[in-house]
């Protein structure tokens, strides 16, 4: 095998050799041309790799600067985020400010009206009670409440309510009575002149002609219903100075007709048991011993009760009261009970102007001027009042109730009215007085929110209630009980629709039975 | 007159059976299983960490006006918001509609002026170092407020 390929070997070996000889023979004549080309292509390809060699530094360098400008535009792009965050976040601020809500509102001025139908029912024709009510179906308009509101800072606020009235127009100045005698023998009665109240009958008429460039008009009246500046300092201690609303009871608080459940007033308030406002300053504030209680209590100093006690006080006294009230409430429970105590001294009367001469009627000087003064009181009595509410709330239902306790001490009596005397007495006599008295009256209503979510969000309440009232102990045939009945319907925030039936109990003297009913359209605005 | 009066009152009851009849056919509003919780938020700078949420329903029903001594100020969300909806029925457990007529008759007894509504609540109380409002969990950035209850 080894020889086999030595041979193999040498074979290829020669026919290498004799080939290479044949080629040598054949390029020799092309030999010099070749060698020219060739230089030249060098020539060419040593040219285009310098050209390379420059490019590619060219390339080195611009990519080395590409390379610094990216740096340079990451280092800015950071430095624009982080401007983008500074600006963003000014931004938000700014826009957070011009969200938010301004921290108070210079003016609010808004109210509410009401408009009442009523039709009242006497248990006999000739009831004294119509003296009070005309039998005739009427509408109403007892209230339009303009309130300016202002809270000027966190601890400071005022409000204006104003209420503007059709009154004076309407009002019955004197009613006279006249006297009959009654014959028993025909049964008729006959007129009895000179005996009685035979002053003419008065009434006020506002109305006013109009000119050449108006018509008829009737002018009304405005009433400042309560006008107090609030200052706050704590939550515990707020200082309240001007006209305010006696903070007694419920319906007295609640006030306004679009509040109300019902449409006629208790007899507490009909019979002013409490004054409704008082004319001075009061402190009030509340504490939260737990989560579910709060107490409140307010102090009241004012003119008290006056024939002028918004302008004058006619005596030296101050009315002063106290309120505390406890409120519970845990879950749809909530009890609200409280308490308002009051003392008080009325006293009206008229000033005089005096002159003081001697007998010769020349001018006295004993008290170093023959000018003076004196006030003369036909009218002056102290009162004590306590009252007391509950309200209790639950799912639904609603029990609330006020009683009023009153006790009048005369210090200069009062002439007693000729009505009540002659129903008292059978007399009239020009010298009877007044006598002390005790003023009591309680009220409880029980109402229940229908649960109907279909007519959402329509509220409709029924309602029902007693009120008693026995406004002065000595002349018992005053006392009068009232049952009541109604629904209040409040299809929107705005708005309630009230209907109420009602059944004054009264003495046989003053005409018995009268039945009422009534309803009311009251807009909050 | 008097008869006229009672047959009038012959329609009571059957006033009544229509209105209970109503009571029956009503239904409650269905909830969802697991609705998203809602934070009273506060500003950073507020007086409290916490509060119970009888303490924050009498804030804003403006029952209560400060805490630790300091004043509150609480803002609401829009009146069309479910945010205000929600907040309303879990916090205040009435409607937005109850809501409205619990702030009539505010001012018309008292003179009490409204709570502002705002839209973006966290905002708000971002700005307003004592507002407290609420949100949806989330709406909340913790960068901007702070947690004071969850409902």
């Amino acid at each position: 095998m080894t020889k086999y390929l030595t041979g193999c070997a040498c074979c290829f070996i020669l026919l290498l050799s004799v080939t290479a000889r044949a080629a040598d023979t054949d390029s020799s004549t092309d030999a010099s041309a070749d060698t020219a080309a060739s230089v030249d292509r060098m020539g060419m390809m040593e040219r285009r790799l310098n050209s390379q060699e420059q490019r590619i530094s060219e390339l080195e360098s611009e990519r080395e600067a590409a390379a610094t400008m990216a740096k340079q535009h990451a280092e800015r792009t950071l430095e624009i985020e982080e401007e983008l965050d500074a600006t963003r976040l000014e931004l938000d601020e700014l826009a957070s400010q011009l969200l938010s809500p301004p921290p108070q509102k210079k003016l609010e001025i808004y109210g509410f009206f009401d408009t009442t139908f009523y039709k009242a029912w006497y248990g006999h024709e000739n009831s004294v009670l119509k003296s009070a009510h005309l039998p005739y179906s009427t509408f109403m308009m007892s209230h339009v409440n303009l309130y300016f509101s202002s809270q000027m800072s966190d601890t400071l606020s005022a409000l204006v309510e104003t209420g503007f009235s059709f009154s004076p127009l309407g009002f019955e100045t004197n009613v006279p009575v006249d006297a009959y005698s009654y014959n028993e023998e025909t049964g008729e009665m006959a007129f009895i002149p000179g005996l009685g109240d035979t002053g003419e009958y008065e009434r006020v008429d506002t109305m006013v002609p109009g000119g050449i460039t108006s018509t008829t008009v009737r002018y009304g009246s405005v009433s400042i219903v309560r006008a107090y500046l609030d200052w706050g300092p704590r939550e515990w201690l707020n200082f309240r100075v001007g006209q305010y609303l006696t903070p007694y009871g419920i319906w007295n608080v609640e006030h306004a007709s679009t509040v109300l459940l019902g449409v006629y007033y208790p007899n507490l308030m009909h019979w002013d048991l409490v004054p409704a406002s008082q004319l001075g300053v009061q402190a009030f504030g509340r504490i939260f011993p737990s989560d579910y209680l709060q107490l409140s209590y307010a102090l009241t100093l004012s003119n008290g009760r006056g024939p002028t006690s918004t302008v004058m006080d006619w005596d030296e006294n101050k009315g002063m009261g106290a309120r505390l009230q406890l409120d519970f409430t845990k879950g749809k429970l909530r009890i609200v009970a409280g308490s308002y105590g009051y003392f008080g001294k009325y006293s009206d009367g008229e000033r005089r102007a005096e002159i003081y001469l001697n007998s010769d009627l020349t001018r006295h000087y004993k008290n170093g001027s023959p000018l003076g003064s004196s006030i003369i009181f036909s009218n002056k009595y102290s009162e004590y009042i306590i009252t007391f509410d509950l309200e209790v709330a639950l799912a639904g239902f609603e029990f609330f109730g006020e009683a009023v306790h009153r006790k009048v001490d005369y210090i200069v009596h009062a002439p007693m009215h000729p009505d009540a005397q002659f129903v008292q007495t059978g007399t009239y006599s020009e010298s009877r007085r007044a006598a002390n008295h005790f003023s009591q009256s309680a009220y409880g209503i029980l109402a229940y929110r229908l649960p109907i979510s279909a007519i959402a969000p329509v509220k409709i309440t029924p309602y029902v209630g007693v009120d008693w009232l026995a406004p002065d102990d000595p002349l018992k045939w005053f006392d009068q009980t009232t049952l009541r009945g109604g629904v209040n319907v409040k299809p929107s925030p705005f708005v309630a629709i009230k209907a109420e039936g009602i059944v004054d109990k009264f003495d046989d003297v003053l005409g018995g039975k009268m039945t009422s009913v009534s309803a009311q359209l009251a807009v909050s605005f | 007159m008097r008869r006229h009066l009672q047959n009038g009152f012959e329609f009571i009851p059957m006033l009544v059976l229509i209105l209970l009849a109503l009571t029956l056919g009503a239904s409650g509003r269905a909830q969802s299983p697991n609705p998203e919780p809602i934070y009273v938020i506060a500003n950073k700078g507020f007086p409290a960490d916490a509060l119970t949420a009888s303490q924050a329903k009498r804030i804003f029903l403006k029952q209560q006006r400060s805490v630790n001594g300091t004043p509150v100020m609480p803002i609401n969300a829009r009146r069309t918001s479910l945010l205000r909806k929600q907040f309303d029925e879990r916090l205040l457990q009435m409607t937005v509609v109850d809501e409205l007529s619990y702030w009539e008759d505010q001012k018309m007894q008292h003179g009490m002026q409204v709570p502002t509504e705002i839209r973006d609540t966290v905002r708000a109380v971002f700005s307003a170092p004592i507002g407290i409002s609420y949100c949806f969990q989330s709406e909340f950035k913790a960068s901007a407020a702070k947690i004071l209850l969850k409902i």
